[in-house]
């Protein structure tokens, strides 16, 4: 390029930083200003002002016109709006937007900037200045302004315009007459002199040199050489002659009052004089006309539109539906009426594009190529990036430390000093990690770089749909890899765009639904576990499930069969389908070819998860969840056989273990595929070790690996079921039962080995279980492309390098489910009936309050909130070890202390120097459970997985804050260690069998049902089970005077607690029975209902010692 | 003192001083040489020209005059910043061309 | 499928040749193609790969994938041992390591002695070769890399 030419790149480079810097906040300036309205920010409007400005300042430097033209327009509309003369109202603002999205356009390919046409947009800024002047100033912008010298001649045309904006500040305008000759050359100076002079005091608005009196070289030497300067200044008439020089006859005070307001006669009268042939004065064939200047109309010529974009079209269209029928040509503008909503065309519409309307007008549909804007621009690709200064010194100060660190190492390895060596080994490590870190950092980018934009869209896009929306942004902070920030930009966009388009009602459909007219969208983000959490949720309509489905099914995409099976967030989540679309008819903006299932691929590539909620007539929220950074992830390591490969954590939900003898009751067969009951749900699970097409095999005790006895009955697999070709299920229990090593004695420790390790995960909106044969540890990887003979292979989302330098595989989760044809379960109606068994169950999970603490920073553990007696913040230094066991003095005792890790297979506690001590009462003493911070108590529902990572002192797990959580069997730990307190307790079991009592247990949940059957079968009593009220009636006739006592729960499916014991109480027959109900959260009002309907005694369902106790009393009371 | 390179039709005129009153006569007659001889395009190289007085401009002008009257035209080249400041604020780049060093 | 093989070359050309067996089979390759040899480091597998797939290694902190030559080339699957080696080819911005039975000497070529292969050189689809060379009495086929590191063909 030509223009480019002599100016040297990175020149240029930093101009184009800096004003994609200055433009990036350009749209949220502008759209508060047009918030604000005639309450003008003028700190708001100057920065938008000095942003045109740069970009004018700079454009002018590299001599580029068409950036330094449209910026100069801007400038021209923001500086009347900070001297309050333009309110900025939204088409104000709109054709500003649209003026610095051109601009954007033109920086992000500025060698082709002056090829670009920017006629539209001069026309429809320069219509702002004049439409929104008083109305005598309309159309000053390209209207023309004749000069005259007092003799009536003409001698040039300056823009209305010009002469207003000159006026406005305050400067006086002349009408200089030199003669260079005369003036100049006789008193000794150069033409340059008197321009120097001229600009030192103000600004030359036009000048023009009389050429034709100056001959040809044929002709004598011109003694005569007229000059006439328009000139703007704040030098007052008096003394304008002497600063300019010339005598006072030579300076004419122009007064702009003497432009006219147009009027019909005066430009007929013009139109009719530009018929007259002019005059030649000067070679460009300005022409004579009047005496007087006035407006003239040829500039309608000078400024020719073509309304070839939509813009100028939809506007025009609007313009004929709402302003009366454009005049002819030769007519004059309307003179303008107060009333009118649409200012007066000061020109015919035919020739250029009429000012904007008023305020008042409809919404334009100008408003939708405004909101294509965002994805016409090709995003630029940014070269640079910008990198805070403190990162940048720790990163200086890291590689020092590198480096120093490398020299210490290579002069203890030629020292052979193993210990120097060591220690540099680790100082590397940590050095490494901090470099790592901080490098990171630098890709950290904040959100509201992409967040900002979405005032605009809604804006824009809600204008254009005549809905009313409210756009709330939070957590514009929170900073993410740059690379996943760019890539969110289109999926985050379809979002939005779906939430103002197909989420929002109108206004008149809101507000018939009894919602407020203004629908809002809220846009935020968010970290939680360590992840980035985007949401974007409407309060509009919703997404109708059934709808979805049936769609789904109608294309073909599903069968009827498996949408049945489907619950209601799966059918919306079906939305994600690719080849479906929810809305009826494909809108202008939504209907780009481009759906939710795009966005989905966009966000997996991301490695994002997307999950939609969604109520009908209440809203949707799509809650999006991203990984800080995609360089590196950290991945949980499984292996199939010998093969270890990396399951990005982000997928992983939890690990389940299934000890060989609950396969059976926790793997269930829906049609031919096998499936995990987790919590009432259903999940379909696939063996990796067939996915793969490796043998399964499994481990034994003695670590030594055997070939999967499953593989060998393969001929007997249906064989329309590729999914579980590996074995059919029959033979996975059997073999999983056989398999089991026989327990030793009463440890109840298992063996993971032939375990079923299962890896729940979820790949995009659906959760499955993923068969490993081993669990290893979580490490951080980095990612790395797999060549392109693999990249086919929809297996593996990449590949690492492992610690011990070997290559390691990364499991692609969403990937393997396609492959192995898994959509979310596929139905069946015994599916559906498990579900709702399952889901039926779920209702009456118990509230229950646990104290939650850690074993090791890293291992959240609980109690039941009930069995604790105190916490205790102690210094490790304050045990004290008697005979070999820890003790600590508390409240006059020794109180003796225990640590998880001393019987279950736990981390050991931190060496450090701040404690808790958990205090508990338990065979009538105080014990001490070491713990470390934090220390939390939760109320919650919970969810006890027994199976999961059972042991001795250990009940069982739950997710409780997001966290594996072990659940603390406080008695098993301290019976283990310390059986010899507990023989009191054995001392009152009853001594015959025949004084052991038939005891009936009523609990829902299977967790504590079992818990509970265990105590009290410990105590010597026969116990039978019943899992709600219903079936412990049933129970309680077909046992007869069996049964002499019952426990039971309060809250249970079917028949709770209080009308069971209401029912047994009023019974003839069993009214005797005691009956103890047992609770999590006792309630006052609860016990109080509870004595009402007759329970003889309440208790909380985990304290052992209590239950037994009082079991042990009402018994011995009967007898 | 004016150095003339021709080039088909393309006359460059090099002055090698100011385009002022005292040379003007010269510069004139030499203009008025190479217009006569059918010069269409005449180049005036100001690369050692730092001042034009009046008289200069008028010079030019006039040249640009015949020039026009003859279907010719007039550039300007290597101008100073002071004299494209000139020649812009006398808007006589409207009429022929010029350009900057 | 036979593409025309690469003539803008200058015919007149001599180049450097790398040869090495399959088996029993020697082949050569324009010495341009090849980054580097070297000894079989671990190879991880890559399950449900294409069967001339050995696996993928790690060259400094790259990962590359490793072709067997021997398969690709239909002649037999090779088995690892001590003299195997893996020639690291530079393909479309990226390693790709093929696996040989044994690497023999570097001989000089020159282009315009290279006659076209007929359709079957020593058992090998000629497809897979830029041409056949004699070179003291042995006939040397030369491998034309992007042939068969041709994507879409098992």
């Amino acid at each position: 390029m030509a223009i480019l030419d002599g100016i040297d790149d990175e020149t240029l480079e930093l101009y184009i930083e800096e004003s994609r810097e200055h433009l990036s906040d350009i749209e949220n300036d502008l759209l508060a200003i047009e918030d604000a309205g005639a309450n003008i920010d003028e700190t708001l409007v100057n920065k938008v002002f000095r942003a045109a400005h740069s970009l004018k300042g700079g454009a002018g430097f590299f001599n580029l016109t068409k950036i330094k033209e449209l910026a100069h327009r801007c400038e021209n509309v923001l500086d009347m709006i900070r001297s309050r003369e333009l309110a900025p109202n939204p088409e104000i603002v709109n054709n500003l937007l649209l003026a610095f999205d051109k601009l954007r356009e033109m920086i992000n390919n500025i060698a082709a900037s002056d090829q670009e046409d920017i006629s539209e947009f001069i026309v429809s800024l320069t219509g702002l200045t004049d439409s929104y002047l008083p109305p005598e100033e309309k159309g000053s912008g390209e209207r023309m302004v004749d000069i005259t010298l007092p003799d009536g001649r003409k001698v040039m045309e300056v823009s209305e315009l010009d002469l207003r904006l000159a006026d406005k500040e305050g400067s006086f305008l002349y009408v200089i007459n030199y003669d260079l000759i005369n003036d100049v050359q006789r008193v000794g100076k150069t033409p340059l002199d008197i321009i120097s002079a001229l600009c030192d005091v103000g600004q030359i608005l036009e000048s023009t040199i009389d050429m034709m009196a100056v001959g040809t070289l044929d002709d004598e030497p011109s003694n005569r050489l007229p000059f006439y300067v328009l000139f703007a200044t704040i030098v007052k008439p008096d003394m304008a002659a002497i600063i300019f020089e010339v005598e006072d006859d030579k300076v004419q005070l122009y007064d702009i009052s003497q432009l006219p307001p147009e009027s019909t006669e005066e430009t007929a009268d013009e139109a009719a004089s530009d018929a007259i042939a002019p005059q030649t004065v000067t070679d460009k064939g300005a022409k004579t006309t009047k005496a007087k200047a006035k407006p003239k109309a040829k500039a309608k010529a000078k400024v020719k539109v073509q309304p070839t974009s939509a813009a100028a079209k939809a506007k025009a269209s609007v313009r004929e539906a709402a302003a009366p029928p454009p005049k002819p040509v030769t007519t004059a503008p309307p003179i303008p009426k107060p009333a009118a909503t649409i200012p007066p065309t000061p020109k015919p519409a035919a020739t250029a594009p009429p000012p904007t309307p008023a305020p008042e007008a409809p919404p334009p549909k100008a408003a939708s190529p405004a909101s294509k804007t965002p994805e016409t621009p090709a995003a630029p690709v940014e070269t640079s990036l910008r990198v805070n200064v403190a990162v940048l010194e720790t990163l200086m100060n890291l590689a020092g430390e590198l480096v120093l660190s490398r020299n210490q190492l290579l002069e203890a390895i030629n020292q052979n000093d193993q210990r120097t060596i060591q220690v540099c080994g680790q100082r590397l490590n940590m050095v490494t990690s901090e470099l790592q870190e901080a490098i990171m950092l630098t890709r950290m980018q904040p959100i509201g770089n992409i967040f900002s934009k979405f005032n605009r869209i809604v804006r824009d896009l809600s204008r254009a749909l005549g809905k009313d929306v409210d756009l709330n942004i939070t957590g514009k902070e929170v900073e993410m890899d740059k690379t996943i920030i760019e890539g969110l930009n289109d999926p985050l966009t379809h979002l939005v765009r779906n939430a103002v388009d197909h989420g929002v009602e109108g206004p008149e459909e809101r507000s018939r639904a009894g919602k407020k007219a203004t629908g809002t969208i809220n846009l935020k983000a968010f970290h939680e576990a360590g992840q980035v959490v985007i949401e974007i949720s409407d309060d509009g309509k919703g997404i109708d499930p059934q709808k979805i489905a049936n769609t789904a099914v109608n294309k073909g995409l599903l069968t009827a069969d498996q949408v049945k099976a489907m619950s209601d967030k799966e059918r919306v989540a079906l939305i994600m389908l690719p080849g479906l679309s929810s809305a009826e008819k494909v809108t202008d903006i939504s209907g780009r070819g481009v759906g939710m299932d795009v966005v989905k691929t966009n966000l997996d590539k991301l490695g994002g998860q997307v999950d939609i909620e969604s109520e009908m007539g209440k809203g949707s929220t799509f809650r999006v969840k991203l990984p800080l950074t995609l360089a590196i992830i950290p991945c949980l390591l499984v292996s199939v056989g010998a093969d270890r490969y990396a399951v990005p954590q982000i997928n992983v939900d939890e690990l389940i273990r299934i000890r060989a003898a609950q396969v059976k009751s926790r793997i269930e067969i829906v049609g031919d595929a096998e499936v995990l009951i987790l919590r009432g749900k259903l999940i379909p699970i696939v063996h990796l070790a067939d996915m793969l097409g490796l043998p399964r095999t499994w481990v034994d005790e003695d670590g030594v690996r055997h070939p999967d006895q499953r593989n060998r009955l393969a001929d007997r697999r249906s064989p329309e079921h590729p999914l579980f070709k590996e074995g059919a299920e029959a033979d996975l229990k059997e073999t999983k039962t056989t398999g089991t090593p026989p327990r030793k004695g009463k440890d109840r420790r298992h063996r993971s080995a032939s375990d079923l390790n299962i890896l729940v995960v979820t790949a995009g909106n659906f959760q499955y279980g993923l068969v490993v044969e081993e669990l290893h540890d979580t490490v951080e990887i980095v990612v790395k492309p797999l060549g392109r003979h693999l990249k086919h292979l929809r297996e593996y989302a990449g590949a690492t390098i492992m610690g011990d330098g070997s290559v390691g595989l990364i499991l692609d989760v969403a990937g393997l489910a396609e492959l192995a044809n898994l959509s979310s379960l596929a139905g069946s109606s015994r599916a559906e009936e498990l579900e709702s068994e399952a889901a039926a169950r779920e209702q009456y999970q118990d509230v229950q309050s646990f104290l939650l603490f850690r074993n090791d920073p890293t291992e959240q553990c609980a109690v039941p909130l009930d069995l604790v007696d105190r916490v205790e913040q102690i210094a490790a230094s304050q045990i004290e070890r008697v005979g070999g066991r820890s003790v600590l003095q508390y409240r006059g005792e020794s109180m003796p202390l225990f640590t998880l890790s001393d019987v279950a297979g736990v981390k050991p506690l931190p060496d450090q120097e701040e404690l808790v001590v958990i205090v508990f009462q338990l065979a009538e003493r105080n014990v001490g459970l070491l713990a470390v911070m934090p220390v939390d108590v939760v109320e919650t529902r919970v969810k006890i997985d027994q199976s999961t990572l059972l042991q001795t002192g250990i009940l069982g797990s739950s997710i409780i804050n997001k966290m594996t959580t072990q659940i603390v069997d406080i008695y098993g730990l301290v019976e283990t260690l310390h059986p010899e307190w507990f023989e009191n307790r054995l001392k009152n079991r009853p001594a015959t069998p025949e004084a052991a009592q038939t005891i009936l247990l009523v609990e829902d949940s299977d967790f504590f049902r079992n818990q509970l059957k265990r105590y009290i079968t410990e105590d010597g009593h026969t116990v039978i089970t019943a899992e709600d009220g219903l079936v412990a009636w049933k129970l309680l006739q077909k046992e007869k005077g069996n049964i002499k006592l019952v426990v039971t729960d309060i809250e249970m499916p079917n028949m709770d607690g209080f009308e069971l014991t209401q029912k047994i109480k009023e019974h003839a027959e069993y009214g005797h029975l005691p009956v103890i109900a047992v609770t999590s959260l006792a309630g006052d009002e609860d016990v109080a209902r509870g004595k009402a309907v007759g329970v003889d005694e309440y208790q909380i369902k985990l304290d052992k010692d209590r239950l037994l106790e009082c079991i042990r009393h009402f018994l011995n009371e009967r007898q | 003192m004016t150095d003339i390179s021709r080039e088909g039709n393309q006359v460059v005129l090099t002055p090698q001083q100011d385009i002022v009153a005292s040379v003007s006569a010269e510069i004139r007659k030499l203009l008025k040489e190479q217009i006569d001889q059918g010069c269409k395009e005449l180049v005036l190289d100001m690369q050692h020209v730092e001042m034009i007085d009046s008289m200069g401009i008028g010079l030019l002008i006039a040249a640009h005059n015949s020039l026009n009257k003859n279907g010719g035209e007039l550039k300007a080249i290597n101008l100073s910043q002071d004299l494209m400041s000139l020649f812009k604020n006398m808007r006589l780049d409207k009429h022929f061309s010029v350009e900057g060093a | 499928m036979a593409r025309p093989k690469r003539e803008q070359r200058d015919a007149k050309a001599s180049f450097l040749v790398s040869t090495f067996y399959l088996g029993e089979t020697l082949i050569g390759i324009d010495t341009i193609h090849v980054q580097e040899i070297t000894k079989v480091v671990k190879i991880t597998r890559v399950p449900r790969a294409p069967d001339y797939i050995v696996g993928i290694i790690n060259l400094r902190g790259r990962i590359v994938t490793v072709v067997d030559l021997g398969c690709k080339l239909d002649i037999e699957p090779l088995d690892i041992h001590t003299g195997s080696r893996i020639m690291i080819v530079g393909w479309q911005d990226e390693y790709v390591g093929l696996m040989v039975d044994r690497v023999a000497e570097v001989i000089p070529a020159e282009r315009d002695q290279i006659t076209e292969s007929p359709a079957n050189v020593k058992g090998v689809q000629g497809r897979f070769f830029e041409g056949v060379y004699r070179y003291d009495n042995h006939l040397i086929a030369i491998l034309d890399v992007d042939e068969v590191l041709l994507l879409g063909d098992a």
